[in-house]
């Protein structure tokens, strides 16, 4: 069973770093909406960089799955293929509009601030259909296991689904602020982030019989930490390192997955009965740590270069 | 109801398959590319090697965003249209996509490294090393894919038979390594690697011969030029590389699936010793018409000998009910026929590139706009030749097409939304590509190049 839980933490794990570097995603979305002249100069140096390796964390959360829980693919394919249809087709309009973002000549017709609009937009979307699968499969709302079914109406008439939904991309509009250092009063991040928990909080309770709620507290420290630390001018380079606040959310994320183990479908499906046989866990653990000690290589090496560039004052 | 959809199903797949192979062809071949002009560059302090890989790595940037994302739209589409095959390869053969999500983020990373902090590095081999990263990242993506293809070819690494006798139900003997290293995973990469990198190559010759004729200034022609070099040199030593693989790859067939082997030599005979080599040909009324025959031919080139007692696999020793489509030996000619005559413009052009001759004139011109244009035919011609001869089944012997697909009639409004926003984002990424080349001055780049130097 000790395998199980490494495997599943493993898979959390993945999950919470894709979710660390969309949320910086869906940040930068809600700034480019709504101040993109300060996005210009916060935001693109480093979102443009970024943006690929988002796209490579979400491939790596799908093979994950695939490998973790093979059984439940006919399920995801069946319940949800319209939803991951049109996801595919938004996707891959999000990296032609921001790649046509980065090159797009001087013309009358198509501009760049229209174009990373566009991309905000569709990031918005997308984010959105994360949040309503990771919701499904957490609360069960909706969802038929048995019968391979995904009801939208009955997902959406259960109200804590929309709290949490709703409370998370609250949270994250206050975040955004804190992890570009947009230009807004100190405490307005702190206030944003503290009403989106208050919805999200209660609305998860309520989603799912939670195996160990304490968890959450830490995970609504991490949360809320960077826009607290802004306020301090000592602690304020903490607040200010991507790299950190990257790890505080997906720190935060992980500890939320957790709660809830082993169950999902608010406690209907026990994920330890769909698990892949123990000598594919075995290498796809080895795999994980093999691969994982260059991804971290990699990360380190990005936000070295990234930092000393930042510092120098050159755009990437 | 089932069957349309399935039939969509294959559609879909093959579509966004051809599709996304136009795009991955040029990122493995322009990676590889940039890297060695960036290498030459800083090796003789040159500014036009240092201009081209500036450029070529502005494309591959473009062709990488888009490649990756219709590479998403496959991987997800294999487990929503494939849900059973999925479900078999998630058990036994799931590492080399686990490995691939590895090669891909070297590449990404070191990509997003490379394009945009290239001003950054002091030491010039760092940077270059990153270009490297890239390439190795590329072609071990493909690498890991093909071993996924190879699997569907020649299955191994659990207990076959007692997963037939259960009718799928039992699947013990899981053993992944042995999956990875299926039968045919070494011919099979070794000749997709190296075709992928040809098609690619010979794709971006078009498009340095274009401008190099197009060209105003000798400083663009030079850089254009010296781009030709090293596209033209990789395009020879890769289109060798694939024949070879290729002629591996055959002989591989023959003992490992033999019955595709006979589908795509149209060997409609019971398996015999001296056997012609059809060029051509069609069935009609049940029977191949419209070919040339070669006598003896086939067996020559398969043992190496011109007395050989050994037979070749025919159609006739099978239930013609487990034959894939017989238009794939078509496919094969075109590809072995095109693969050819592309090998032989190839070593011409080699000659002119390596004793350091002209190369202008209007058969060098259209020679290399034909040759980028046959080198994605034959690429797709052989994908084609290899997905459709293992039908009916998509992993091999051991379950069919049919038995995997995604029943679902949901896939068909969706689906049609798939294909029809690629048709405009395909043709969309080469017209943008080439347009933000083209707005940036290569003379411009060039003096700015010579200030940094």
């Amino acid at each position: 069973m000790s395998g199980a839980i490494i495997e599943i933490a493993l898979n959390a794990a993945i999950f919470s770093m894709f979710f660390a570097m969309i949320s910086s995603e869906l940040m930068a979305a809600s700034a480019i909406v709504f101040r993109y002249e300060e996005s210009t100069s916060k935001v693109f140096k480093f979102l443009v960089p970024i943006w690929e390796v988002t796209g490579t964390f979400f491939v790596f959360y799908a093979v994950n799955i695939e490998a973790l829980v093979p059984d439940a693919l006919p399920f995801i394919a069946f319940t949800f293929t319209p939803y991951i249809l049109v996801f595919l087709i938004l996707y891959v309009g999000r990296n032609s509009a921001i790649i046509s973002a980065e090159y797009i000549w001087r013309n009358r017709i198509i501009s760049k601030k229209m174009l990373y609009r566009v991309y905000a937009v569709i990031t918005y979307i997308l984010g959105l259909m994360i949040l309503i699968i990771f919701t499904a499969v957490i609360s069960g709302a909706g969802v038929g296991f048995s019968n391979n079914s995904f009801n939208l109406f009955s997902f959406i008439s259960f109200i804590p689904d929309d709290g949490f939904i709703i409370g998370s991309a609250v949270i994250l509009f206050g975040l955004a602020s804190v992890f570009y250092d947009l230009r807004v009063r100190d405490y307005l991040p702190i206030a944003v982030i503290i009403v989106g928990m208050l919805v999200a909080g209660p609305s998860l309770l309520a989603m799912h019989d939670l195996t160990d709620k304490y968890l959450l507290i830490p995970a609504a420290v991490l949360t809320i930490a960077p826009a607290v630390l802004r306020i301090f001018p000592k602690y304020r380079f903490i607040a200010s390192s991507k790299l950190l606040i990257q790890g505080f959310l997906a720190s935060s994320s992980f500890l939320i997955i957790f709660s809830l183990y082993p169950w999902l479908l608010g406690r209907s499906l026990k994920i330890t009965t769909l698990l892949n046989s123990s000598v594919m866990q075995q290498q796809i653990f080895y795999t994980t740590i093999i691969g994982g000690i260059l991804l971290l290589m990699l990360t380190i090496v990005f936000f070295r270069v990234f930092s000393h560039v930042s510092q120098r004052g050159m755009g990437a | 109801m089932g069957l349309s959809v399935i039939g969509f199903d294959r559609f879909l797949m093959g579509f966004t398959l051809g599709a996304h192979i136009l795009i991955v062809t040029l990122s493995i071949s322009l990676s590889l590319i940039v890297s060695i002009a960036e290498f030459l560059a800083i090796r003789k302090k040159d500014p036009h090697y240092e201009v081209l890989s500036r450029r070529l790595a502005k494309a591959l940037v473009i062709f990488f965003a888009v490649g990756t994302a219709s590479g998403t739209v496959l991987a997800v589409e294999l487990f929503t249209l494939w849900p059973t095959f999925m479900v078999l390869i998630a058990k036994v053969d799931i590492l080399p996509f686990y490995y691939e999500v590895f090669a891909f983020f070297l590449e990404a990373i070191s990509l997003v490294l490379y394009v945009y902090y290239w001003d950054y590095f002091r030491n010039r081999y760092h940077h270059w090393l990153l270009s490297l990263f890239v390439a190795i990242g590329t072609v071990m993506s493909a690498v890991f894919i093909t071993m996924i293809n190879a699997f569907m070819n020649t299955p191994s690494g659990f207990n076959i038979p007692a997963y037939l006798a259960s009718n799928g139900s039992v699947l013990i003997g899981i053993n992944p390594l042995a999956a990875v290293a299926s039968p045919s995973a070494f011919v099979e990469v070794s000749h997709v690697v190296t075709a992928t990198l040809t098609a690619g190559s010979f794709a971006l010759l078009t498009y340095l011969a274009v401008n190099y004729y197009r060209s105003k200034s000798a400083e663009a022609r030079d850089v254009y030029r010296k781009g030709i070099n090293i596209t033209a040199i990789v395009a020879f030593v890769s289109i060798i590389l694939a024949g070879i693989s290729g002629d591996a790859s055959m002989r591989m067939l023959m003992s490992l699936q033999p019955l595709k082997y006979a589908a795509i030599e149209l060997n409609f005979f019971h398996s015999q010793a001296n056997a012609p080599e059809l060029l051509g040909g069609i069935m009609i009324n049940g029977k191949p018409a419209y070919y040339i025959s070669l006598p003896g031919v086939q067996s020559i080139i398969a043992f190496l000998s011109f007395n050989s007692a050994q037979k070749v696999p025919g159609l006739l020793d099978y239930p013609s009910s487990l034959w894939p489509p017989l238009f794939v030996h078509l496919t094969f000619d075109t590809m072995v026929g095109g693969g050819i005559l592309l090998g032989l413009f190839s070593l011409f052009l080699f000659y002119k590139v390596a004793r350091k001759r002209n190369i202008s004139g209007r058969f060098m011109y259209y020679g290399m706009i034909t040759a980028g244009i046959l080198a994605e035919i034959i690429y797709d011609a052989g994908w084609v030749t290899d997905e459709v001869g293992r039908q009916p089944w998509i992993i091999y012997n051991v379950m069919t097409v049919n038995s995997a697909a995604n029943t679902s009639p949901s896939v068909i409004p969706l689906g049609i939304g798939i294909i029809i926003f690629y048709l405009i984002v395909v043709p969309f990424t080469f017209y943008f590509t080439a347009r933000v080349l083209k707005n940036e001055s290569v003379e411009r780049q060039i003096s700015e190049v010579r200030n940094r130097l």
